[in-house]
Parts: structure tokens; C-alpha cells; sequence
């Protein structure tokens, strides 16, 4: 078996982002390798960078030797090259992606210009659609060939997630492929119900003897912003936060007749929020669309694993979910795991509670003196885990300074993650540990009280430092690890609620 | 093994230890010094044993004393939350300094009595046995890991993983 993702748009890249956490987390059902794609048309998108960032991080520290039977890092992650399908190219209009000069004076030509405003028609779509599914859609439509029913598509990402899905279903294997955009925007909404005709159509005799299973995470509207100025945004094309709920709705009509008419997904998740967030800062795109990591995002990365962890068999159509408390969210709120090596079913308190505590632990006691006690400018003696496991290893290299970028990311998205809920508060960890984004400033007394609900399994910073140092059984799980990966492995263990 | 049985291991290794070098003293060297220190006086050697039985007591207690604060601030009083402020080597030296001005200080006040007339070596000896085995070579072997490298030259001796 292996596991598919497909992230779409802006929202899709959140999504991923998430899914990094929770892959690095080993929330995942068992060893197999997560393979991820990116399809946007604004590859400067803020939120795709950042996630890119932590995916990339973890691409690489991923393969530090931790030894076996441990859920930390256990899904490692590969990523298409090119990373991102960009349907559109640089510098092109929906004129230039239509060839409308060469239909201009004929019926279609006509047709066209009473669909498209003339906006519409000539902005370049560098910054993707704008939330404008109608020019996602047509131009989908014209990059993937819906028209001549070939439902094909160029480009190596494209191949790259074929030739991967091929050999899946030859050694047989079953290719779970996942697919998330949200549905009230441009690229999400007009991205999925194409990218599964694709996968459909690319994949038919598979889908049909269940080689191949499609699901989606779509994302319903959860934030809204105030319209921009007049003079910010003229003669631009730009998202209308009072146009998520009318696109949501066409779009809900649609895939409710796609469900029974076509079949596109063996299974959807259609997660959103009732209450919607008011984003302050307005972006038409690129870089300065970096929207804060919230928790609509990682039940979508939730109903990814979800998704992966369902036998076949007992694939729902549509899936939905929902929280105790109206004001509040708890972890018993999120849904339970499965773990296929362990057959165990472990809650994802127990799993991202001793992830939290690791990653906090690093930050606390690790990272602020690590590359001076490389260096020799602190003496060696006060860290005994240094002397034990890091003296060797090069704090330089690529692996340890991923994973120290990684975590300061990790804690950033976590800290807006359960902090950034209109009207409702985030009883997942106590947030007073994290007294600003900067990890610099975390609050090592907190750490006893970090997870909340989890008295019997919080740990104080002392206690983590005791086990660090205490005398470690060589264990055979442990056996094998090595170098900055057996650091890593044995700090994880002692986060271990015991 | 149980971190509370490995402690009441540790406390009973540093009682032991210092203990045992109370016994060498007492049984093994004693009387041999003793005889040499009151050559020329009219002490007879049982009394003089006697009396440096006290005096031995006293030094034992000191350097346990010692040894055994260490031990109870480095396992129970010394808290981690940050990785600044750690190791500590500042307050172990001067439980050393303490633990050394104490075995010299007994062994000079005790030795005032006109029956106890000791010699140098007897503080060489006091010192070897009760602060570098008593508290030293007790501080290396048996620090709890947190602070396991804190005794000076610790980590020479203890075998890293």
C-alpha cells in the first residue's frame, strides 16, 4: 500500500502542511511511504512556501537513523520533481490560455466574452485564480484536454505521479490517493473535480478492481476578510470573501449529482466551520498569502489519514465530523488512529502529545546551546546527552540544521493552529508555554502542564533531562540508530508518557 | 532497574564506600600509625586507638555529610527547565573545598588531646581516604545522571555510550 496526496490551491498547501506534522508525528497507519504533489498556479503562494519549507526539512532529516519500531518519523515523505504543476504558464492571460485571438471572430469567440468579463479575460494569472472558479475550471479543462476526452496531461509531475502509481499496482499494492483544495476558492475548486476525472480516466481498470482508491478533503468555507479598498485593488481581479458561500453551495449541488452520476471519489471529507474567522490582511496572491495554520486544515489532514487507515471495504462516501463542546476543542474531539504495525489503535493525544513534548524539549534544552557545545565554547560536562550522543556529530550538517528549522516551524504552526480560533478555545495544549511566536521564548515551566488533559502523561522538563541521561538499555530498536538520529530517537522516548 | 531503588543504591554505595574507608583505617592502619605517633610518650597504643576511634567517627560523619549533600541537591533539589544553569561544578567544588577544610579541621581539633598525638601523615591519609575516595571517587560513581559529569574528570572515567 502507499499513500498518495495531492494539495491544491492555497488551501490544499495548509493542509499539507499539517499532514508534515502529522506523518512526522507517525500518525500515520504504518511504515509505507507518502508520496505528495503540489498543483497551483501561483507558485509564489505564501502558504505553499511554508509548507514546501517544512516539507522539504523533514525530506531530509526524515532519513536520520533512529532504529526501528518507533512512530516518530516513521512515513517518510517523497516529493514529485518538479514539486508543483503549474497549469498555467508565466506571464499568460486566460485570452493566452483559450487562444482567443484564433476563435475570435467565431461563434465560440462570442460565446466566451459573454462568459469572461474583460478582467476576467486579461489579468495574468501568475497568482492563480483569484477565487474565480470559472477561469479555474476552463482553464483546467483546456490544460488537461476534458475537451477531446482524452483527459490527458502533460508534464513530468503528471508522470511522475503515474509511473509511482503504476509500479504500486503491479507489485500489488493498493494507491491510495488523496486530493484537497478547498471548494469555495479558484484552484481548489475548479482543481478537484479535474484532477479526479484524471486519476479516473488515467487509472480506469485500477479504480474499477480497487487498485486505485480516490478520496478528497474539501475544504468548506472557515475564514472570511473584509473587501479591500477600492484603490488596493483597481482594475484587479480579486477573491470575494461574500462569494464563498454561493460558490460553496454550487459546488455542494455538484458533487452531490457527481456522486451518483459519476463516481469521481471513493470517499470525501467535507470539513468547514460555522463560525468563520475574520482574516485581516487581504491578498490577491503570492507571497503575502500566507494565511495562519488553523484547525479546518488539520481535520482535513486528519481525514487524510483517516482516508489511508480505512480498509477499502469500508471507504464511506461522504464522512463527517464534529465537536463535544460548541466553545471549545479538546483532542478527544479529533478522530482515533489506527496502527497497523502495532494493531493497536492509539489516540492522538498519546501520539502528537509525546511529538509536542519532543519537539518542545529540543527547543528548550537542545537547540539554544547545541552549536556552542559543537564548538567547544560550553563546556561538555554540564550536558551529559551531548557527551554521551552528539559530541560527534557535526552540528552543521544538513540533517541537524533541517530539523532545527523544522521544529521552530512546527511550533509556529502550532502556536496559530490552537490559537487561532474566532470565538473558541483550543484546550489541546496550554498555550502559555509559547509566550510568542519566536521559540526563543518558550516557557520551560509549562512543560509539565503542556498537554492539557493529560495529566498522566505530562512530563516536566527535569524529568526529560533525567532520561536523557540516564543509563539507556541497548535495546534492540535502538540498536542500529546512529549520530544525531539516535539523539533524536532516544529524546523522543523519554517524551514517552509513562 | 526503578529509579527509586537506584537511589537508595547510590545513597547506600556512598554510605558503604566511606564506611569501608573508616574500617581500613580503623582495623587496617590504625594501630601501625598509632605506634609510630606515640614512640617516646608514655601513651599505651589501646588508648590511643580508643581516643582516634572518635575522632575517626567524626571524619567518617564529615565526609558522609558531604557526600551525601551532593547527592540529595544534585537528585532533589536542583530543577531543569532551561538548559541554562546547568552543571552545577561551582557548588560541587565547594562541597569539595567544605568536605576537605572539615576532614583537616576534625583531624587537627581532635588532635589536641595530649592522648591523640598524630603526625602529618595522618592528615595525608585522613584526606586520601575520606575526600578523595569519601567524596571524590563517591561523587563520580554515584551522581545521578542529570549531573553525572559534574565531578571533575567524571567523564574521563565514566564510560560514555
Amino acid at each position: 500500500m502507499s499513500y498518495y496526496f495531492v494539495a491544491i490551491g492555497g488551501s490544499g498547501a495548509k493542509v499539507l502542511e499539517s499532514l508534515t506534522h502529522l506523518s512526522a508525528a507517525g500518525a500515520f497507519p504504518d511504515e509505507e511511504k507518502l508520496y505528495v504533489m503540489n498543483i497551483d498556479p501561483d507558485v509564489g503562494n505564501g502558504n505553499l512556501a511554508r509548507s514546501t519549507k517544512s516539507l522539504e526539512c523533514y525530506e531530509v532529516f526524515q532519513n536520520a537513523t533512529i532504529g526501528y519500531a518507533s512512530p516518530l518519523f516513521r512515513t517518510k515523505v517523497v516529493l514529485a520533481r518538479p514539486f508543483t504543476w503549474n497549469p498555467t504558464e508565466h506571464n499568460k492571460c486566460l485570452d493566452d490560455v483559450m487562444s482567443y485571438q484564433a476563435y475570435k471572430e467565431e461563434p465560440v469567440g462570442h460565446l466566451y466574452r459573454a462568459l469572461y468579463t474583460k478582467k476576467e479575460r486579461t489579468t495574468l494569472l501568475n497568482e492563480g485564480f483569484r477565487g474565480h472558479p470559472s477561469i479555474g475550471s476552463a482553464v483546467m479543462a483546456k490544460k488537461i484536454d476534458l475537451g477531446n476526452g482524452d483527459y490527458t496531461v502533460d508534464g513530468e509531475t503528471w508522470s511522475w505521479l503515474k509511473n509511482r502509481v503504476n509500479e504500486d499496482v503491479k507489485t500489488g499494492s493498493v494507491a491510495r490517493i488523496f486530493l484537497t483544495g478547498s471548494i469555495f476558492g479558484g484552484t481548489g475548486a475548479a482543481g478537484l473535480p479535474t484532477v479526479a476525472k484524471v486519476l479516473r480516466r488515467t487509472f480506469d481498470s485500477f479504480c474499477e478492481s480497487k487498485k486505485v482508491v480516490i478520496g478528497a478533503g474539501m475544504v468548506l468555507p472557515y475564514f472570511s476578510f473584509s473587501a479591500p479598498a477600492k484603490n488596493e485593488v483597481k482594475g484587479q481581479v480579486y477573491a470575494e470573501a461574500e462569494n464563498f458561500l454561493t460558490n460553496t453551495k454550487a459546488a455542494l449541488r455538484y458533487y452531490s449529482g457527481a456522486i451518483k452520476e459519476e463516481r469521481l471519489f471513493d470517499s470525501m471529507y467535507f470539513t468547514g466551520d460555522s463560525s468563520l474567522d475574520q482574516i485581516n490582511k487581504f491578498s490577491v496572491g503570492s507571497s503575502s498569502q500566507e494565511n495562519d495554520a488553523h484547525v479546518v486544515d488539520f481535520y482535513v489532514a486528519l481525514a487524510a489519514i483517516d482516508f489511508y487507515q480505512t480498509p477499502v471495504d469500508k471507504l464511506k462516501n461522504c464522512s463527517y465530523i464534529s465537536h463535544n463542546k460548541p466553545d471549545a476543542f479538546e483532542w478527544g474531539d479529533f478522530p482515533e488512529l489506527a496502527d497497523m504495525t502495532t494493531q493497536s489503535s492509539p489516540n492522538l493525544k498519546t501520539r502528537m502529545g509525546q511529538y509536542i513534548r519532543f519537539v518542545f524539549s529540543y527547543l528548550l534544552l537542545v537547540k539554544p546551546v547545541l552549536k556552542e557545545l559543537s564548538a567547544g565554547n560550553i563546556p561538555a560536562y554540564k550536558y551529559p546527552w551531548f557527551a554521551d550522543y552528539l559530541e560527534k556529530v557535526n552540528a552543521d550538517s544538513p540533517e541537524v540544521q533541517r530539523f532545527e528549522q523544522y521544529v521552530e516551524d512546527f511550533v509556529r504552526w502550532l502556536a496559530q493552529m490552537t490559537n487561532n480560533t474566532s470565538r473558541r478555545q483550543m484546550s489541546i495544549i496550554n498555550h502559555d508555554i509559547i509566550r510568542g511566536i519566536n521559540p526563543s521564548v518558550l516557557d520551560g515551566n509549562i512543560m509539565d502542564r503542556l498537554i492539557i488533559g493529560g495529566d498522566e502523561g505530562n512530563i516536566s522538563l527535569h524529568e526529560v533531562w533525567i532520561r536523557l541521561c540516564e543509563e539507556q538499555k541497548a535495546a534492540d530498536t535502538t540498536r542500529d540508530a546512529q549520530g544525531f538520529g539516535k539523539f533524536l530517537r532516544l529524546l523522543y522516548d523519554s517524551c514517552e508518557a509513562r | 532497574m526503578n529509579r527509586s531503588v537506584k537511589t537508595a543504591i547510590q545513597i547506600g554505595g556512598i554510605i558503604g564506600v566511606i564506611f569501608v574507608c573508616a574500617a581500613i583505617m580503623y582495623f587496617g592502619l590504625a594501630d601501625s600509625l598509632g605506634k609510630t605517633y606515640i614512640t617516646g610518650t608514655k601513651t599505651k597504643i589501646i588508648d590511643w586507638t580508643s581516643h582516634y576511634k572518635n575522632m575517626l567517627i567524626i571524619v567518617m560523619l564529615i565526609s558522609m555529610f558531604t557526600s551525601l549533600l551532593w547527592y540529595v541537591l544534585s537528585r532533589f533539589v536542583f530543577k531543569i527547565t532551561s538548559c541554562f544553569g546547568v552543571g552545577k561544578r561551582a557548588i560541587w567544588l565547594v562541597i569539595c573545598v567544605v568536605n576537605v577544610i572539615g576532614v583537616l579541621l576534625a583531624t587537627a581539633l581532635c588532635s589536641n588531646d595530649t592522648t591523640l598525638k598524630v603526625g602529618f601523615s595522618l592528615y595525608i591519609i585522613h584526606v586520601i581516604l575520606f575526600s578523595v575516595v569519601g567524596y571524590y571517587l563517591t561523587s563520580v560513581l554515584f551522581t545521578p545522571a542529570a549531573y553525572k559529569y559534574t565531578p571533575v574528570g567524571a567523564n574521563l572515567i565514566k564510560l560514555k555510550k
